[in-house]
């Protein structure tokens, strides 16, 4: 093989060199001529040649194409006789344009590349497909692009390049690294966000010329001016979307401009700019009447006349956003001309907007028959008044929020569930006066997917029980499993496990659930299930942090499962032992509740030594984790011995045993609840964590875990011991010791705990959690995001929730996603649960 | 298709002369086989760089064929503006294509380098950041 591919090789080499290309247009400006200056790409090039040759085709039709005697290579492959070529390489038969779609298949840019180096005609046809959307999401990458497009390339890249997103690399980028995007003029989607080093000459450079332009985001910008969106209004006539969200100096004068100039305008996010009045949004109502959905979030400026404007002019709005705009008043609504309805609208978020009031919903809803998503949160003076207007929608609303909405009562959310039954995502965080009953009804809506009813403390257990057996109340001809998947509790701290473990039974497609400051579940042998609190949560928050998602829930899941079904083989083997179940005996466990810290910590001694405590009843039948601790008795381990020493109340730590499980699920609050520990909540939050990483990886190590020794008896003297013994067994631990119950003493009584108690001292007053409102879900911001933008990256906590939207999809402002005729709404639901899922989650924290 | 040509789609015959029939024969199986399908969402026109490895398994099967028909099929779709089935032709393709080197590809598809080495080596260097996945 090595004669032909000799030749083939140096057949190629002259066929180049003496006849230089006429018929096809010549690539640009080449370095060709020049010595690869990479000596490590130069090398793969003699591999190359051999490698083609060695190709037995390639070589017969080398053989065919120098029999033809065409003067070039590449054109030889246009002017070879055809037929012959397609049976030899069928893909040439293809068209330019199939040849793309196939090239847009490639979700790889990696891909696309190799399909650039294949040939001449792949490279001019994938180019396009390659530059695109160059990829800018490593520093080195920007180098590169921003190299190629300078110097000399092969192919004239900046033509090419449609999407420019700099979004991933906001803190290095600055005005000199966008430098050379400057000469890509047929740019439609820029997407800048976050981007806070660049300034007015970098974004202005960028945005001149570039007539293009459909989507310009410039989100946190802050140094931005007038000046960049002066230069918009006079370059991009064919701009659609543009979020200058955080874009604090922008004025209406620029704003104006844009609205004059820009009337394609479809998508407008105007968030938070502090500077911009009436006169800015008005001239968009009258100039752009294409305006789809406008966002206005925290423009405090902005006042009723704004939202009279855009709704009388605007012809398909579909979404408007005024959250925080406290400038609006019940007139926003009552001035608009009557009779006008707005049948495009879908979305309409009024959060915190307090001045709304009864008169405003009552008067705006019926003219928004279409009205899907409703959010009033924080609108705290509505009442029953005003739902009795939503109901109104019926079938068509899917999501609505009335958290803080503290007036509402049952009888509200009673209509709401009768008239409006296919809504999906419901938030009634804090509406005080809410009871079971209305948790009974919201458990009938078919459709429920998502519910928030944090802060509704007087719901039971009952209202937990209902959404569980809601969920299974498809009936005999559609029987179908609860298709809730996001269930918001926190807080309502009267909730206990077996609630909770029905609805995790029947809702096998539950992937969140928070429980945060519900006693019952802070212990640690649940909450080392729960995911870590948000790195900026304070240690009270800390404390009563509690939230199930993903992984976690069917973890928690099963375990309470094999809890329920230990319990019920308890109780079967407990009468046939003593004949009947004992009550004195359970109420005296109920009564002697430990903290969790010890009562993991004594687990982790008995442990070691299963056989030496006769008091131990077998693991498979009992909870181990309601080990408790009894004061009097004699000691027989000097660890537990200090480990009592330590305990907050000073309880000597000398004798163990085991709760029934059928006292816990009665029981309000578990042992390990922070009643318990209020003395002390400050000190409690680190080890806490620590404590719950440590069940986790010892969960996940297995049962080899059980034979790792824990800790040393110099560690339990020390004073944080008892949180580092705490370290919870690894799950299957609790499964397998099997020592027989011999005689379990009773216990000493306690003063009962009281629980409610407790909770008010501590949840109650905002001032005791800093953030005053951090248990809460979903707010506005949440809902906000949840219908518009997917959500990416990695912000945190409320600040960061508006930067989570990512920047790409913030600029996907063409108008396909018309789905408002899907009756359903499925794909806006879907498409949104993905970032509710991240939402919800930060929120909640 | 029919539509445009209005009634004389049911009295004339229509011509459909670069088709062969056996790439004809394999199109009907194809239509036949997915005429239940519901009306595709429009999506796909969205993102430009779908993902390619979801081919159902019926289509994968169907598209196991020479690359001659292979390349037949995807052009007769065309050219009875066939979209799904030219969609799942254009992905089938695609996966050829996928995590294979230039080299590998040029052989999959007999395909000539007609490349200088200075030529590759420049764009192989102007497209470095393609590189990362």
């Amino acid at each position: 093989m090595a004669q032909p591919c000799e030749s083939g090789s140096s057949f190629l080499r002259n066929r180049r060199h003496t006849s230089p290309t006429t018929s096809r247009p010549q690539p640009p400006p080449r370095v060709s001529s020049q010595a690869p200056s990479d000596s490590d790409d130069s090398a793969s090039s003699p591999e190359q040649i051999v490698d083609d040759d060695t190709d037995f085709f390639m070589a017969q039709a080398n053989d065919s194409q120098s029999s033809i005697g065409v003067t070039n290579l590449r054109e030889m492959s246009m002017s070879i006789d055809l037929e012959q070529q397609h049976k030899l390489s069928p893909i040439s038969r293809l068209p330019p344009e199939l040849l793309i779609s196939i090239f847009a298949k490639l979700s790889s840019t990696a891909d696309l590349r190799s399909c650039m180096l294949v040939s001449y005609n792949w490279a001019t046809h994938c180019v396009g497909v390659l530059w695109h959307r160059p990829q800018c999401n490593v520093w080195k990458n920007v180098i590169n692009v921003t190299a190629s497009l300078s110097k000399n390339p092969f192919f004239p890249y900046h033509e090419m390049v449609r999407r420019l997103n700099l979004a991933t690399l906001h803190d290095k980028v600055n005005d000199g690294t966008i430098q050379p995007f400057m000469q890509c003029k047929r740019i439609e989607r820029l997407t800048l966000t976050n981007c806070s080093k660049l300034t007015d000459s970098g974004v202005s450079g960028l945005v001149e010329g570039n007539k293009h332009l459909q989507a310009l985001d410039v989100t946190d910008i802050r140094s931005l001016t007038d000046h960049t969106l002066l230069t918009v209004a006079g370059h991009c006539p064919r701009l659609q979307g543009l979020n200058l969200t955080n874009c604090s100096k922008i004025t209406d004068e620029s704003l104006v401009g844009v609205a004059e100039n820009c009337r394609q305008i479809k998508r407008l996010k105007l968030n938070n700019l502090p500077l911009i009045t009436d006169e800015s949004i008005i001239a968009f109502a009258e100039h752009c009447s294409s305006i789809l959905e406008i966002d206005l979030h925290s423009c405090s400026l902005i006042t009723s006349e704004s939202v009279t404007a855009l709704l009388s002019c605007l012809y398909h709005l579909r979404e408007l956003r005024l959250a925080h705009c406290t400038g609006i008043s019940d007139n926003a609504f009552l001035d608009l001309p009557p009779k006008l309805t707005f049948d495009s609208l879908r979305i309409l978020d009024l959060t915190g907007c307090e001045d709304v009031r009864d008169d405003a919903i009552c008067r705006i809803i019926p003219a928004t028959p279409k009205l899907r998503n409703l959010v009033l949160a924080k609108c705290r003076h509505i009442t029953d008044r005003a739902v009795a207007a939503i109901c109104r929608l019926g079938k068509n609303l899917h999501y609505i929020h009335l958290g803080h909405c503290i007036n509402l009562t049952d009888n509200a959310v009673i209509a709401l569930v009768k008239a409006c039954n296919r809504i999906r995502y419901i938030d009634l965080a804090c509406c005080n006066r809410l009871t079971d009953q209305s948790v009974q009804h919201l458990a009938q809506l078919p459709k429920l997917r998502r519910i928030g009813l944090v802060k509704c403390q007087q719901l039971t257990d009952e209202s937990i029980l209902a959404l569980a057996r809601g969920a299974m109340s498809g009936g005999p001809p559609h029987p179908r499993p609860g298709c809730l998947e996001r269930v918001h509790l926190s807080y309502c701290v009267s909730l206990t496990l077996q609630g909770i473990h029905e609805l995790l039974q029947y809702c096998p497609r539950l992937t969140h659930l928070s429980l945060t400051g519900v006693q019952a579940f802070l212990r640690e042998d649940l909450t080392r299930f729960c995911r870590d609190a948000p790195p900026e949560f304070t240690h009270p928050q800390r404390d009563v942090f509690c939230v199930f998602s993903g992984e976690g829930v069917s973890r928690l899941r099963d375990y309470l499962k094999r809890l329920a079904e230990d319990q019920e083989r308890e109780g079967r083997v407990s009468r046939e032992r003593t004949g009947i179940y004992s009550e004195a005996e359970a109420d005296s466990s109920r009564e002697t509740l430990s903290d969790d810290g010890t009562i993991d910590a004594v687990e982790e001694a008995l442990e070691r030594r299963p056989t030496t405590r006769p008091t131990l009843r077998p693991r498979s039948t009992g909870y181990r984790s309601y080990a408790e601790v009894v004061s009097g008795s004699g000691s027989n381990s000097p660890g537990l011995e200090d480990e009592g020493a330590d305990d907050d109340e000073g309880v000597p730590l000398s004798q163990v045993r085991y709760t029934r499980l059928s006292e816990l699920f009665r029981r309000p609050g578990g042992p390990g609840s922070l009643a318990e520990h209020d003395s002390a909540p400050q000190s409690r939050g680190y080890l806490d964590r620590h404590v719950r990483r440590e069940a986790s990886r010892s969960a996940s190590e297995g049962q080899g875990s059980s034979s790792r020794p824990r800790f040393t008896h110099s560690e339990a003297q020390s004073g944080r011991s008892r949180f580092v013994q705490s370290e919870a067994p690894a799950f299957d631990d609790y499964f397998q010791t099997t020592a027989e119950p011999q005689n379990r003493r009773p216990l000493p009584p306690r003063p009962h705990w009281p629980p409610q108690a407790h909770t008010a001292q501590f949840f109650d007053g905002d001032q005791e959690i800093p953030a005053s409102d951090w248990g809460e879900f979903a707010t506005p911001e949440a809902a906000r995001i949840a219908m518009g933008a997917t959500g990416s990256g990695s912000a945190s906590g409320r600040h960061g929730v508006r930067s989570r939207e990512d920047p790409t999809t913030n600029a996907v402002y063409d108008d396909t996603d018309e789905d408002d005729d899907d009756d359903d709404g499925e794909t806006t639901i879907r498409r949104s649960a993905r970032v509710q899922s991240e939402m919800d989650g930060e929120m909640e924290a | 298709m029919i539509d445009d040509l209005g009634e004389a789609a049911t009295s004339e015959p229509i011509p459909i002369q670069n088709i062969n029939e056996a790439v004809l024969r394999k199109v009907i199986e194809w239509c036949t086989y997915h005429k239940g399908d519901p009306p595709a969402t429009n999506d796909d026109d969205n993102d430009v760089r779908k993902k390619t490895t979801d081919i159902d398994e019926w289509d994968q099967k169907f598209m196991q064929v020479d690359q001659e028909m292979l390349f037949e099929i995807i052009l007769a779709a065309n050219y009875l503006d066939i979209k799904a089935l030219l969609d799942v032709g254009c992905k089938t393709v695609a996966n050829m294509i996928k995590g294979k080197s230039p080299e590998e590809i040029r052989k999959t598809f007999n395909i000539q380098n007609d490349f200088t080495p200075e030529e590759e080596d420049q764009i192989r260097r102007e497209n470095e950041w393609a590189e990362d996945r």
